[in-house]
């Protein structure tokens, strides 16, 4: 018994040491983005007032600062609709199909794990020669195409972990695919396909490479602003940096929140064994 | 042919086929009197390669029948009780011999024709037709193969020439690219850097995601909560990270600067742009960043296992470590393998975890091929050798990829 409690309290603060060595980097720039700092060349170091000027100052530092995230919004939620929708389809193409798929869906693993910089250059070529470089479509269409093995993967494993008789009842009784498809298999997936969606946002709104590279200027999205942040020309202070920092990270942090009871579901487990 | 003699007791044993038997053989339900003949009282000749299903009756000298097999008694796994009481001692193959009976009796279902009206295939497998699963895999195979397979090929093929945005002739160079990249020495500390980064920041992903994801395996109040703040620095941008870190690290008021001060010892310059260090600085940011997202990934396959493998091992003595490396590995061993795949894909291609950080710097210590690629394609103007460079990134992590396949396979086929 005795044990065990000293086990309990030693694993919460195994715990603690964790969740502080994860948060205090984030808390740090969310504290310098209100202008709270440390002033070290006092002893103990003392600390400034808190502020809300650091938010109005990214306005001022980078213009078009709220444009970028709405683009970035736009063109991640774009691109996720996009992907999961595509590699819902495949995943069920592949997990009730009669010819044995299953072989070739570590493919779209490896297809997920190669990583963006060893395409993106004749990939912006393609996008130039196509004429979708530099518009939202050709910057949705391109993420979309990056994420959809990884979302293809994930939900062949939710599929063929799904016991497929009220599929079969449906069918029987007369339903299309695609009647199935959407009367059945969807509605007992959404947890794990809302929770795909999630992710394949999170990939699609980090993304730095390819609206780097296939946009110019007219499209512009927050990553891209970011690499900006610190050119030749100016360096921007720190604070209102860690302002625009967090304004780009809040959304996806609510995002998370929000979904939280939907994102075990996103697993890369392809069958249960148990 | 020979003929088999049993002896045994007609009730409550259970006896094993008797091995070496063939097509042909004489059986025999009873120890029979003579069993050579065939006809004899209670034997019969095994003809169909499958125990006989029914026996003459020892009073009777009927032509012995021999069930043939059926699609009933194919499913099942025992042979049918013979008629006779004490046959049915005999009804026992070892698994191997049923198993061969079930193929050899299996009826060939045809194949699905893809017509709506083929019965079997959808009814009784409940399966799409081959048209149906074309059409579903066709918008994937569209999207993914113009914009992600269509420019790795391209990669491929203008990696032999001097393509570029600017070239007006174009030129069939062979190997030219890839010699003037391999005798790069830059490019060679780039492939160095990437190889120890990925050797360094992939397993030590995998153990601290694995820590981390142990810590929450067992419920306790405010969990859900703990794990959801624990996916937070994943959810910082790879470009974001890097500003962030840099001002972390550099910055007045950052928190290096402040860790420093509060130790009483002397002010020094980010550990990212010191030599010797900011290697190492990076692979523990990207530790940072990815091991929570490990955990994230590993912690629901961590629940499914039952509760009382834990309990078991607890009673038998075992301690966190003997308990994480007996039970929780080996049932989480292929999520593992395919989590390490994904990371080594991204860390193969490390490129804006540096950029802003680092900028390949100092001199070329945290310098990766992705951000060399980069800098050659589009502020050097060397296209074809930027080209190149990427394309040995989609090679090295399909060679890693086709190992991967290779250890999954198993799963897949057992």
């Amino acid at each position: 018994m005795i044990a065990r409690l000293g086990e309990r309290w030693l694993r919460a603060a195994l715990l603690a040491a964790a969740l502080a060595l994860l948060l205090v980097p984030i808390a740090w720039t969310a504290l310098a983005s209100l202008g709270v700092q440390p002033d070290t060349t006092t002893s103990p170091p003392s600390w400034s007032a808190p502020t809300l000027a650091n938010f109005a100052d990214v306005g001022v530092a980078e213009p078009g600062f709220m444009d970028e995230l709405t683009t970035s919004a736009i063109a991640s939620a774009g691109a996720t609709a996009l992907a999961v929708t595509v590699a819902f389809l495949a995943a069920y193409g592949l997990a009730r199909g009669t010819f044995q798929a299953a072989r070739f869906v570590p493919w779209l693993l490896v297809l997920a794990s190669v990583p963006v910089a060893a395409y993106v250059l004749p990939l912006s070529e393609l996008a130039r020669g196509t004429h979708l470089d530099d518009s939202l479509p050709g910057v949705v269409l391109a993420q979309a195409a990056i994420t959809a093995p990884l979302a293809a993967f994930v939900l062949f494993g939710s599929l063929s972990r799904m016991p497929t008789d009220t599929e079969d009842a449906a069918r029987i009784d007369g339903a299309g695919v695609l009647g199935t498809l959407a009367r059945v298999t969807v509605p007992a997936l959404w947890p794990s396909i809302a929770a795909t969606a999630v992710v394949v946002f999170v990939l699609a709104w980090n993304s730095l490479l390819v609206p780097l590279l296939l946009t110019d200027g007219h499209v512009k999205m927050i990553p891209v602003a970011m690499s900006d942040f610190f050119t030749f020309e100016r360096e921007l202070e720190w604070p209102t940096a860690a302002a625009a920092l967090i304004v780009s990270f809040l959304p996806l942090a609510a995002l998370v929140m929000a979904s939280q009871s939907v994102l075990d579901r996103f697993t890369l487990h392809e069958r249960s064994r148990t | 042919m020979k003929a088999v003699r049993t002896s045994l007791p007609r009730h409550d044993r259970v006896a094993e086929f008797p091995e070496g038997l063939a097509l042909g053989d004489q059986a025999c339900a009873d120890p029979p009197r003579d069993a050579r003949r065939d006809g004899a009282e209670g034997c019969q000749t095994i003809r169909s390669g499958r125990w006989p299903t029914k026996w003459p009756s020892s009073t009777s000298q009927s032509e012995p029948e021999v069930g043939e097999p059926t699609l009933q008694h194919a499913f099942t796994d025992e042979p049918r009780a013979p008629d006779r009481p004490g046959a049915r001692l005999w009804g026992r193959r070892s698994p191997d011999a049923r198993l061969r009976d079930l193929a050899a009796a299996r009826p060939r279902l045809p194949p699905c024709t893809g017509s709506s009206r083929d019965r079997l295939c959808v009814e009784f497998k409940g399966m799409l037709t081959r048209p149906q699963q074309v059409a579903l895999l066709a918008p994937f195979g569209v999207l993914v193969g113009l914009a992600l397979v269509l420019p790795m090929l391209l990669g491929l093929l203008s990696s032999f020439t001097n393509y570029g945005p600017g070239e007006i002739e174009l030129q069939l160079t062979g190997v030219q690219n890839y010699s003037r990249l391999l005798a790069d020495p830059e490019f060679a500390i780039a492939a160095r850097n990437v190889v120890i980064f990925t050797a360094v920041a992939v397993p030590a992903e995998l153990a601290v995601g694995f820590a981390l994801a142990s810590l929450l395996r067992s419920p306790f109040r405010g969990r859900r909560i703990v794990r959801v703040l624990f996916l937070l620095p994943w959810l910082v941008s790879p470009i974001a990270s890097g500003v962030m870190w840099r001002f972390l690290l550099g910055a007045p008021g950052g928190l290096f600067e402040f860790a420093l001060a509060l130790l009483h010892r002397p002010a020094q310059s980010s550990p990212a742009g010191q030599p010797g260090l900011a290697l190492a600085t990076v692979v523990a940011i990207e530790v940072w960043r990815m091991a929570p997202l490990v955990a994230f990934l590993l912690l629901p396959a961590m629940e499914r296992i039952p509760s009382e493998r834990f309990d078991e091992a607890r009673l038998n003595g075992a301690g966190a470590f003997m308990t994480a490396r007996t039970i929780v590995l080996p049932a989480l061993r292929p999520l593992l393998l395919t989590v390490a795949m994904l990371l080594v894909g991204l860390s193969l291609g490390t490129f804006d975890a540096v950029l802003i950080l680092t900028g390949g710097g100092p001199g070329s210590e945290t310098m990766t091929p992705a951000l060399y690629s980069y800098q050659q394609a589009i502020q050097s103007n060397a296209w074809p050798i930027g080209v190149a460079a990427a394309w040995l990134i989609v090679a090295a992590v399909a060679l890693i990829g086709t190992a991967y396949v290779r250890g999954t396979r198993a799963r897949y086929t057992a």
